[in-house]
């Protein structure tokens, strides 16, 4: 796009000079988005970041003029034995789902690839419907009293969402049917796109389905894997809806994630700069998850 | 020759569908049996009496429910369309025309990945206090897209970036200004990737509990997702309404899934948004 092919104004346009139209009209493009995130994203963050190191209460919340106490509320965060087992809870919940997700979804992944795509889509269902319903549901799936799964592994009174050790455990359980379709699909479109002759040549070269998966197919999906694995976690470390829903962390604690906790010591305690504080160690979490996964998409390209 | 391999395969795909769907049919069918059926052990896998009962009574007897359909109905087509109006100009600008400040606009898109609804909801909370905006449409909408955007920005510029730079330049020299050439051109070609952004954001608007939770406090404002857990709250037995009250809620967005699964898988597949 050369200036001096376009510099010819359309009469009626806008009275500018046809040169500072068109070097203004790309800002207009980009400036609505770029505000709004400006405004509505990363201007909140900020004042997150601001509130995790200021004594907000009820009552200065809406004011705004609240002490300064430095890394007080980080302190007294980290010193909680609530927010030490939150922590542990949402390291166990999020690698724990997401080590299950990808071996799963790459098993089917691999079953799915010659068949018709409508039939592993289906799976997508499971994605697409709110993740306060999936919880719901499997509420009831996990009863202790009329709950299928009991009933499924001819168990009795087994409560497992209102169990201390069971909880936890049964919630990597239903996060692994929310995230199996995403590994999935994203494993499947990998495969896709790894050329057959590869195959073709490793089996005339006398690899056997083993060997070829280990030596042809994995190195090959390593960085959708990758990419798969941290856009999981990310999506995991992050989620409150279905522990919320199914569990509100409990029983006493027993499935308390880092979200969950924050949320309580915000909108149910009113601890603004403890729940701040909270918040943002999830922040730095996938900060970091994110430069790994940004280094990963950089490579690929 | 690879027929009976190929046979077995199928049938192992088709049966995991099921197993994996079940909990899906588990939930509608309870709508349709009685208390005792939905209790019965061993379970009903087959409705053997039909009761609609938790439809008539919890559902369509209370108009609570209908209010928060139509809110929730409200909120995810503001947000679809809030959504597409800011990204689409957004993402064609990054894909295709010169202006400064385009990694400012990448690195805060890409950034938002790592921010979760609940740390936003605090601040949006202040924010909107403030303003005035919480229980309003206005506000839910605005948090939802605040979310919804930057996904939708890293998911169109690769469309963009797809459409060959000759079309708009082309409509420009015939006298199409940088608009014109945007709009009558590229747009059109873009459709496909515009539907997956539309369809995403929707489900995106209709699942959202964060702010539902956190926004919209009164009971007039709430969408499904904590009029549901209003309703039935922690320690329901009323199986029969829970799974009635979620059979409704999930299903416009599987409507919106099954019209529109090939636009869904395209989306999930280039990153998702969940």
């Amino acid at each position: 796009m050369t200036s001096d092919l376009t510099t010819r104004a359309r009469p009626g346009a806008l009275r500018l000079p046809a040169g500072a139209r068109r070097t203004l009209t790309p800002y207009l493009f980009a400036l609505p988005a770029l505000i709004y995130l400006i405004g509505l994203l990363a201007y909140p963050m900020v004042l997150n970041v601001v509130t995790s190191f200021r004594d907000v209460t009820a009552m200065n919340l809406l004011s705004g003029d609240a002490d300064w106490v430095g890394w007080s509320n980080y302190r007294q965060a980290f010193s909680d034995s609530q927010f030490v087992d939150a922590t542990v809870h949402s390291v166990l919940y999020s690698l724990g789902s997401v080590a299950i997700q990808l071996v799963v979804g790459m098993a089917l992944a691999l079953l799915y690839l010659p068949l018709a795509r409508g039939l592993s889509a289906l799976y997508l269902i499971g994605y697409a419907i709110p993740i306060v319903v999936t919880a719901e549901v499997f509420r009831w799936l996990l009863d202790g009293k009329t709950g299928f799964v009991n009933w499924l592994f001819g168990l009795h009174d087994v409560y497992w969402l209102a169990d201390r050790h069971l909880a936890l455990p049964a919630m990597i359980g239903v996060q692994v049917w929310l995230g199996v379709p995403f590994a999935m699909v994203t494993l499947l479109a990998g495969l896709t796109a790894i050329p057959r002759e590869l195959f073709e040549a490793s089996a005339i070269d006398g690899a056997g389905s083993g060997a070829r998966f280990r030596y042809v197919t994995l190195p090959l999906l390593r960085p959708t894997i990758l990419a798969a694995g941290i856009l999981s976690l990310i999506f995991t470390f992050k989620n409150f809806d279905l522990i919320w829903i199914a569990t509100q962390g409990g029983p006493a604690n027993a499935s308390e994630v880092l979200p969950t906790l924050g949320y309580k010591l915000v909108f149910l305690q009113f601890l603004f700069g403890k729940g701040a504080a909270v918040l943002n160690v999830i922040f730095v979490v996938l900060f970091l998850l994110s430069l790994v996964y940004v280094r990963q998409v950089r490579r690929e390209d | 020759m690879r027929t009976r391999p190929y046979f077995f395969r199928k049938v192992a795909g088709i049966g995991l569908v099921v197993v994996y769907l079940f909990p899906i049919y588990w939930m509608i069918t309870a709508t349709v049996k009685t208390q005792e059926a939905i209790r019965a052990v061993p379970p009903q896998i087959v409705p053997l009496s039909w009761d609609l009962s938790s439809w008539t009574d919890r559902i369509f007897g209370d108009p609570r429910v209908m209010r928060y359909i139509m809110n929730s109905f409200i909120v995810a087509t503001g947000t679809m369309v809030l959504t597409l109006a800011l990204a689409t100009p957004a993402a064609y600008a990054l894909a295709r025309l010169r202006l400064k400040g385009k990694s400012l606009l990448m690195i805060l898109s890409l950034a938002s990945l790592m921010f979760p609804a609940i740390m936003l909801a605090t601040p949006l909370f202040v924010i909107f206090n403030r303003l005035g905006l919480t229980d309003s449409y206005l506000g839910l909408i605005l948090a939802d897209t605040s979310l919804a955007l930057p996904y939708a920005i890293v998911l169109l510029r690769p469309t963009f970036a797809r459409i060959p730079a000759d079309f708009a330049e082309a409509a420009q020299i015939d006298g199409a200004g940088v608009f014109g050439a945007f709009w009558r051109v590229v747009l059109p070609i873009a459709r496909p990737g515009l539907a997956t952004v539309g369809v995403l954001s929707f489900l995106w608007g209709w699942g959202d509990l964060v702010f539902a939770l956190t926004l919209a406090t009164e009971d007039r404002m709430r969408p499904v997702t904590t009029g549901l857990w209003g309703f039935f709250g922690a320690n329901t037995s009323d199986w029969g309404g829970a799974m009635a009250f979620s059979t409704l809620a999930m299903l416009p967005p599987l409507l919106v899934f099954l019209w529109s699964q090939r636009l869904v898988v395209a989306g999930v597949a280039a990153g998702g948004l969940k």
